[in-house]
This record gives structure tokens, C-alpha cells and sequence, in this order.
């Protein structure tokens, strides 16, 4: 019996690593699949503007809210170009942030700063840095691009009664904060649903889940509500979306220095 | 229903009722386990329903008195056990499925009651660890956006300071005091109109000196329409610009006159008169400008610190065009960037921001310094490189006139910045810049001196940040200064800064000797509106 549990032990582990590779390379198609599928049903949304309200809560409970508008410009071939406005805290009102997304170079990124009237540039480095000291890293707030990540699909999983597929995001970027990003994406809209964040020691972060998404244009899924907990620290933060509007009149012109300096 | 509870939390709930009972007292409260705190208990309880974790709180806590050890949420006593109040939303759970699909609802005007006093039902949770997709569900609905409410009327900002300093040295110059208050106000009013492709700006500003009359004074900031064209823009009236890439000397930046009774750094600018007109093109974004009248430097009156021997007369100007403040002065820049690089040239032709000091005696036989304002020429260049944390930056200028002595200066250095240090959120940069003035120790306080700085940014929720360092003299081994200034938000309207500014200057023949006991530390607190 004993000797019979063994050869069977053994017969499926010799099984598994002849099978393994050959699934492991059809997860990795099937994640990027999912990505690519995920990307290709946000394509072509163009434009749009927010007016968001960030909830940023430290382990006690004590809230601090902060007010941006940001525009956003989607660009064909690239990442996106944004500008987000700060109104509140009353002492960063109308500090503004440029950014232009890549797919392969590093992000350009700009702050102008109204009291000295300076655009200054800053290094786009700090991806895991902390966006208006919430819980929100910078890489969380720049657009989804396929090259940034390598893909693996892990499994169907029911989230909230959703069928979601769970796909397992590595980053390539060796300044990202993360080692893995597991997302629970839902299978009938590509929509994520939730996300796990695993910190460069590999272990749990924080997880981000996206609720009371809105279908704009009759084909853009977007969230109105975000929330971030960061287990390791007890903060967490709400972003919560007050309005949004596609189809605005922006193009390049509205996202350059000058265009930063004149925001308010 | 009038309330959303994710559908994640249900299936938490799911569990915590299927669980068996853990060792507590009462089966129908929490027990405070060590560590734990009252938000927590509230962020995670999952009746909470559409309750803002501080009501939660507020119910939790009249509720059990005793469970506290002084009238202070943070004085919950570990080992009690928590009544958990009712909240109407238990008994609506099983209507929430799917909740995130649904749009928005309207809120209800029955919004649930809670009753503190009914018997408590509540599920209690197992152990209240923190639960990842419990949204707070604060509602934020009539938070009205500083965008909504200004709709093209006008917008109305501003800032009022208080501020302190102290100079712990003897004055080196009688007249001068060691403590000096002040107060001042900046009002910003905005009014766009045309989609903000066209709008008026006006920023008043005052300040009150307790000991220098001098550094009370007023200032328009910005007084300007601008108007918004495809790929270009002008701007009438008066403004402020800034170039320059830099962080310890700002030598480029020459269209606004420095008002010098701010601040030792320079930062601080007068308004500046102009016709900007600025165009975008796929190899740059060229700027003009045409500058219609003169502003002259602010300096510090007898009583003041931070000055020469002499106070400079603020009456008796001198000029080296007849036509005195009323030149016009003209500039333009270009500036450009690539994906890692930045650049700008730029020109002025006019009167020189920057006068030279002269000696004089007054009809009453005292002496005094009086300020002449050369015509110039100066040409600049700007640059910048990105690369990973480094940023590498440059400023250089070339300075011509008939009656001053040609000159070059220059400013080198980089800034790296460690991201996260220690896995915290703390960045801490390091910067160091090489100054350089070709005309010599006797004019300039920087033409061989070498900084080196530290900028800690904590990112925490009150923006706290410090800039240190200190500047040492190249050829003057005994001439530095060091500055500190640190920053941090008191309140969402209030904040606080400390300046701190120590000069070291022990050789006549250079100019920080003129300062070397104006050593001072700057409190200040800013009221934001």
C-alpha cells in the first residue's frame, strides 16, 4: 500500500513536470488574452474630464479629504496624457500635475507650483511613491499599457456573484512597487472588479476594489468609486468619482507647460 | 434602498455568522482585543451599512461607556466588551446582492434610523481583522466642487500669514532690532469667462513690518487679462513669470524684479508690467515679451536686517537710460523638451533687475548706498536632464553693458532622490549645486561656493517637508551659510513653516561679511482660503 502510494506520488509529479510547462505557457497566453481583450474594450474613449474627491483615512479613522479635476487625453500608440488640479488642501489649491504616459520610455512628468509660477520637472522614478500622500501609488494612477506587465491566467473564481476570470499581473518595470498584481476581472465586461497588490517582498500590500461602475458612451465601463486598503499599515483611501464626462473638446494643445501654468 | 454595502462584505458576513463562537463573554458584543481600536471596530463592522465610519463610531462609543476609560475615542480599554449597536441595515442584506451592477440609486429620504438603546442583535464579528473590501460609505454626494461653484463667476483665494523672526547676535549696525513681527495678506481673485479661454486675474498683496518700514509694503502681483488661442496665448497687464531649472540661484530668471524684503532666497517677485505673448510649435514654445515699465528692488531700511553697512535710499534711483523706469525692456525665450531632456535660450535687452550699489552722502552729510540701474544685455541658458532618480541640472548666463563689467555665472548640479527609503513613503533627496561668478567675491556672494542639500518629503496627510543645507565658499574657507526650512499643514486651512538661516562670514573683502550676524530663525503660520 504504502510502497503503491509512493509510485503513484512519484508517477504524478513525473506528470506534472511534463505537463506543467505546456499549461504554464497556456496561462500566460490566456492572461494575456484577458489583458489584451481588457485593453481592446477601453480603446477609443478619447477624452474625457473628472471632477474626483479623494477620502484618505490613517489608521485611526481620521479622514482628510482632497478635491482634483484632472483631464485626460488618450494618445494611439502610447500611454495617456493627463492633468490633474488640485483644490483642496486650501494650500496646494491650483498645484497641478503633467503627466504623459509610455508604453517603453519612463513617463514625463511635471508639477507647476502656483505661489512661484514654476513648472518644475520631476523624476517619473517614484512610481511607488505615495500619489497626494494617499494610499494610491503613483503607477496606480497611470493607464493600463500591455508592455508594462507580463500576464498569467490563475483561475475562474465567482467575485459578488460576477463571474470573473483572476489573472495574475507581473510588472516589468524594475521601479515598480509590486512584484504581482492579481486582478479579478469580470468575464461578460473585462471589467475589473478587485485588485491585489503584492509589495516587493512579496507579500500582501493592499487590495483596491472598484464598485458602482457606470457605462458611459454605451461601451466605457468606469468605476465611481475606488477603495484602498493597505493591510500593512491599517491607511486606506476612497476615491470617489463625482462626475465624469467623455467626448470633451481637449487635444494636444490642452497638455504642456502652458496649458499647467494657466489651470485653476 | 437608501444604502450600499459592497457584496463582499456580505459574503463576510456569511462567515462570521457560519463561524462558531469564540471565547467572549457576550455573544452578541466584540471583545477589544489588545491593539484594536475603536475606527477599526467601526471600518469593519459589517452592519454598518451606508452609516460613515464616524457615526459608527459615535453610536459604539455612547453605548458603551464604560468600555472607555476618559471621554475620548482613543481611550478604549483593551479586554471590554463591546455592545455593538443595531443598525436597520441588518435586516436589508439579502437586497444588496449585486449592488456594484446597479447604477446609482437615489437616496432614500427614509434613510435608516439607528437606535442606540433597542436590544443589541447584531452579528458579532470574529475577530475584527482588517477586511480589505468594506467601503466606507460616507456619503460625499454634497461636497460641492470649487469648479462647480465658480461656473465663470468669480473665484476669490487667498492667504494670510503671521510671522516671526528672531536674530539671536548682536546687530552689527546700530539701528537694527533682534526680534521682528509681521503679518501679510495675498488676495487672488479670478474671473474666466469663454470656457477659461479668456479671464482677468488680480492679486493684491501687503505686508506689515513691526521694525522695518521698508519691508512694510504693497504690491500687485498679477493684474492681467489673458486670452487662449489655438496654439497660442498673450497675456496683458501684470504677471509673474518664472525660468530657470535650478534650485539655489535662480540666474536666468530676469523679467520680474525681486522683492528682496521677503526673503534672503530671492524667491519672492514684484509684479511685473507686460505684454507676454506666448506660441506653441512642434520644435518649441517660443515666448515674447515687451516690458513697458521699471520695478525697482525692495531692500531693507535702517531698522532691517539682512543688509549692508549703508540701507539703500529707496527715493533716490539712478538710472543709466533717461528714460529711468519708463524703458521698455524687451525678452524672449524658447524652451523645448524631449523625452529625458529639457532646454530654454533666452535674451533680455533693458534695464538690469540687479543694480549696482554706490556710496553716497545725503544733503544732511550721511552716508547712504543709492541703487544705479545699468542697461544690459543678457543671454541664458537653461537645462535639464532625466534619468532615472537623477536630475542633472544646468543654468548659465552672459551678461553685457556699457557701464558694467561683462560677465558670465553659472550654476550647475543634480538632484537624486531616494524613493521610499527603508520601505516608507519618505523620499529624501540629495542635491548639490556648484555657483560660479566670474566678477569676484566683492559682488557676488556666489562666485565659487558649492551647496549641498537634503529635501525630505514624509508624504504624509500634512504634507510635511524639509529642505536643509548649507553653502560653503570655495575660495573663502570661512564664509558658508546654512538654511533649514521646514513645512507642514496644521489643519486643512492652516499651515505652519520654520525658517532657520545661519551666515558665516569672517572676511571683510566678501560679501557675506556684510550679514554675518543676521543669523535668524522665521516661524510663520498661513491661513489658506
Amino acid at each position: 500500500m504504502l510502497n503503491l502510494k509512493r509510485i503513484t506520488a512519484s508517477l504524478l509529479l513525473v506528470a506534472a513536470l511534463v505537463i506543467s510547462p505546456l499549461s504554464l505557457a497556456d496561462d500566460a497566453a490566456k492572461g494575456l488574452e484577458i489583458a489584451k481583450e481588457r485593453k481592446a474594450r477601453d480603446a477609443g474613449w478619447g477624452s474625457s474630464e473628472s471632477d474626483t474627491l479623494m477620502v484618505l483615512r490613517d489608521a485611526q479613522g481620521n479622514e482628510s479629504v482632497r478635491a482634483i479635476r484632472a483631464k485626460a487625453l488618450e494618445v494611439k500608440g502610447d500611454g495617456d496624457k493627463s492633468l490633474t488640479v488640485f483644490d483642496q488642501p486650501a494650500d496646494v489649491k491650483g498645484t497641478a500635475f503633467l503627466s504623459f504616459s509610455h508604453i517603453e520610455d519612463a513617463d514625463e512628468q511635471w508639477l507647476y507650483l502656483p505661489a512661484i509660477k514654476r513648472v518644475k520637472r520631476i523624476s517619473s522614478n517614484n512610481k511607488s511613491g505615495p500619489f497626494m500622500s494617499s494610499e494610491f501609488a503613483y503607477e496606480d494612477m497611470s493607464s493600463f499599457e500591455l508592455a508594462k506587465y507580463k500576464f498569467n491566467y490563475l483561475r475562474d473564481e465567482k467575485l459578488n456573484g460576477l463571474d470573473c476570470f483572476v489573472v495574475e499581473a507581473t510588472p516589468t518595470d524594475r521601479f515598480s512597487g509590486y512584484t504581482k498584481i492579481i486582478s479579478w476581472i469580470d468575464k461578460q465586461h473585462y471589467r475589473v472588479m478587485k485588485n491585489e497588490f503584492y509589495d516587493r517582498k512579496k507579500a500582501l500590500l493592499k487590495t483596491m476594489t472598484m464598485s458602482d461602475y457606470q457605462l458611459y458612451l454605451d461601451k466605457y465601463w468606469r468605476p465611481k468609486r475606488l477603495d484602498v486598503i493597505n493591510h500593512q499599515t491599517g491607511k486606506s483611501t476612497s476615491l470617489i468619482v463625482k462626475q465624469i464626462n467623455f467626448n470633451v473638446d481637449l487635444d494636444d494643445n490642452d497638455f504642456n507647460k502652458n496649458s499647467l501654468k494657466r489651470v485653476r | 434602498m437608501g444604502f450600499k454595502l459592497s457584496a463582499l462584505s456580505l459574503a463576510l458576513v456569511g462567515c462570521l455568522t457560519a463561524q462558531p463562537a469564540q471565547a467572549q463573554t457576550n455573544s452578541t458584543g466584540i471583545k477589544v482585543e489588545p491593539g484594536l481600536t475603536l475606527w477599526r471596530i467601526a471600518y469593519t463592522y459589517p452592519q454598518r451599512g451606508n452609516l460613515s465610519v464616524d457615526k459608527m463610531m459615535e453610536l459604539i462609543f455612547f453605548a458603551n461607556p464604560q468600555a472607555f476609560s476618559s471621554d475620548d475615542y482613543t481611550s478604549l480599554r483593551a479586554g471590554s466588551v463591546l455592545v455593538m449597536p443595531q443598525t436597520e441595515s441588518q435586516q436589508s442584506v439579502a437586497s444588496t446582492q449585486n449592488k456594484v451592477l446597479e447604477p446609482e440609486q437615489e437616496q432614500n429620504p427614509e434613510t435608516p434610523q439607528t437606535s442606540v438603546t433597542a436590544a443589541p442583535k447584531a452579528q458579532p464579528p470574529k475577530n475584527v481583522t482588517p477586511v480589505s473590501s468594506v467601503s466606507d460609505t460616507t456619503d460625499y454626494s454634497n461636497y460641492v466642487f470649487p469648479e462647480e461653484s465658480k461656473q465663470s463667476a468669480l473665484q476669490t483665494d487667498g492667504k494670510l500669514a503671521l510671522e516671526t523672526r528672531y536674530f539671536p547676535q548682536d546687530a552689527a549696525y546700530t539701528g537694527q532690532s533682534q526680534t521682528q513681527f509681521s503679518g501679510s495678506a495675498l488676495l487672488e481673485f479670478y474671473l474666466p469667462w469663454n470656457d477659461e479661454y479668456d479671464g482677468i486675474s488680480f492679486s493684491p498683496y501687503y505686508r506689515y513690518d513691526s521694525e522695518d518700514e521698508e519691508r512694510t509694503h504693497a504690491d500687485i502681483r498679477e493684474l492681467k487679462y489673458f486670452h487662449v488661442g489655438d496654439s497660442w496665448e498673450v497675456h496683458v497687464g501684470i504677471d509673474k513669470v518664472f525660468w530657470g531649472v535650478t534650485e539655489t540661484l535662480h540666474l536666468v530668471d530676469i523679467v520680474n524684479q525681486t522683492d528682496f524684503v521677503e526673503a534672503p532666497d530671492g524667491e519672492d517677485k514684484l509684479g511685473q508690467p507686460m505684454v507676454h505673448l506666448s506660441t506653441l510649435h512642434d520644435w518649441g514654445t517660443l515666448d515674447f515679451f515687451v516690458l513697458p515699465y521699471f520695478r525697482e528692488r525692495t531692500y531693507p531700511g535702517w531698522e532691517g536686517r539682512l543688509r549692508g553697512p549703508l540701507a539703500v535710499d529707496p527715493d533716490k534711483v539712478i538710472y543709466e537710460s533717461a528714460q529711468e523706469q519708463k524703458h521698455v525692456d524687451y525678452a524672449m525665450r524658447w524652451s523645448h523638451s524631449w523625452n529625458n531632456w529639457e532646454t530654454a535660450l533666452s535674451a533680455f535687452k533693458g534695464t538690469s533687475r540687479e543694480p549696482q550699489l554706490i556710496n553716497s552722502q545725503n544733503a544732511d552729510g550721511q552716508l547712504q548706498a543709492l541703487a544705479f540701474y545699468p542697461q544690459i544685455t543678457q543671454v541664458g541658458i537653461e537645462s535639464l536632464y532625466i534619468v532615472n532618480s537623477w536630475i542633472w541640472k544646468l543654468e548659465a548666463i552672459r551678461r553685457q553693458g556699457n557701464l558694467i563689467e561683462d560677465y558670465t555665472a553659472s550654476d550647475i548640479g543634480f538632484e537624486y532622490t531616494f524613493y521610499g527609503v527603508n520601505d516608507s513613503v519618505i523620499d529624501v533627496g540629495l542635491l548639490m549645486e556648484h555657483q560660479y561668478d566670474s566678477r569676484g567675491a566683492g559682488i557676488s556672494m556666489s562666485q565659487n561656493d558649492l551647496f549641498i542639500g537634503t529635501r525630505i518629503a514624509f508624504n504624509d496627510v500634512d504634507g510635511s517637508e524639509i529642505l536643509a543645507g548649507f553653502a560653503q565658499d570655495l575660495d573663502y574657507s570661512d564664509s558658508r551659510s546654512m538654511l533649514l526650512e521646514a513645512k507642514t499643514r496644521l489643519s486643512p486651512a492652516w499651515t505652519a513653516n520654520l525658517d532657520i538661516w545661519l551666515f558665516d562670514g569672517k572676511s571683510p573683502e566678501e560679501m557675506s561679511y556684510w550679514i554675518r550676524q543676521d543669523d535668524f530663525v522665521q516661524l510663520s503660520v498661513e491661513y489658506h482660503f
